[in-house]
């Protein structure tokens, strides 16, 4: 078990940073992740693990998306942000505009503006895009993970890519 | 065409996540060096739950007792109707027995491991 989450911790994290966009929120994800892992189902057998961590870890997310989605419709209510302070209306508009890719960027660039450009996905197509391009789960096995249709995981996994090949469009990818 | 940049892509994908491990900060390696040792050593089982239900009556006895009541109520008035009551005594098997709630929502996903890797 020790080898099985040294392995799959960094990705973990970062699979939790990415969707949390806090580097603490996201060690007390993996943390959660990691010991329910251990404490429930360290008896099934290793090949489950990796299904069965990446389900937990995702479920945890989603949770975490939603808790801090309620939170965040009362802070719009009240005009508060994070640190208690009032926004102004122009800081209450999300993002819609992308900065215009330079063609000739360098690789390190691009990966990092790649990078932003999955931050921004909504939850459930960076989900379906990390389990199954990086993570290596085929459809049904990230349909399973992600309790959803395996229909659903098309659906966000195509919008991902989409979104991905239009705002990279200048790029040389 | 459209393929090969889709697989290019997802290379770049893969690589910018990949790198994005490698180039994480020491003090964050360490904090999940110690999360890991944590849960490793957290490890022994959680006692189920067996609190005090109503007035002083055990929860799983007042449980099973109250299922098996329901189950009899619907026996009795299901008699000559088609419902098919070897579903229900199931469906009764897995409401009474001890498996916590998070057990019975990742059912379909326990099922999937065992057809997959059983």
């Amino acid at each position: 078990m020790d080898h099985f989450l040294k392995r799959v911790e960094r990705r973990a994290f970062v699979t939790a940073r990415i969707a949390t966009k806090d580097g603490e929120e996201a060690l007390d994800i993996v943390q959660d992740a990691m010991l329910k892992l251990v404490q429930k189902y360290g008896d099934r057998p290793e090949s489950e693990w990796g299904a069965l961590f990446n389900s937990i870890l995702h479920s945890k997310i989603h949770d975490w998306y939603r808790r801090s989605t309620v939170r965040n419709r009362w802070r719009v209510f009240f005009g508060l942000n994070s640190d208690g302070r009032t926004d102004s209306p122009d800081e209450r508009v999300p993002q819609t505009q992308f900065p215009e890719p330079d063609h000739q960027m360098s690789s390190d660039l691009l990966g990092e503006h790649l990078n932003d450009l999955i931050a921004q996905l909504p939850l459930r197509q960076q989900q379906a895009l990390i389990l199954r391009a990086w993570e290596g789960y085929n459809i049904a096995q990230t349909a399973k993970i992600m309790k959803c249709s395996e229909g659903s995981v098309k659906t966000h996994y195509s919008r991902a890519i989409h979104v991905l090949r239009e705002k990279l469009g200048g790029y040389d990818v | 065409m459209y393929k090969e940049a889709e697989v290019e892509l997802l290379n770049k994908v893969r690589q910018g996540l990949t790198e994005q491990c490698d180039e994480l900060p020491d003090v964050t390696l360490r904090k999940l060096d110690v999360m890991r040792s944590n849960a490793l050593n957290a490890s022994a089982p959680k006692q189920r739950f067996l609190g005090q239900g109503l007035l002083g009556i055990p929860f799983v006895p007042l449980s099973a007792a109250l299922s098996a009541g329901v189950l009899g109520v619907a026996l009795l008035m299901t008699q000559g109707s088609d419902i098919d009551i070897e579903k229900m005594v199931s469906d009764e098997d897995v409401l009474m027995s001890n498996e916590d709630m998070e057990f019975l929502e990742n059912l379909e996903l326990y099922e999937w491991l065992d057809a997959e890797y059983g």
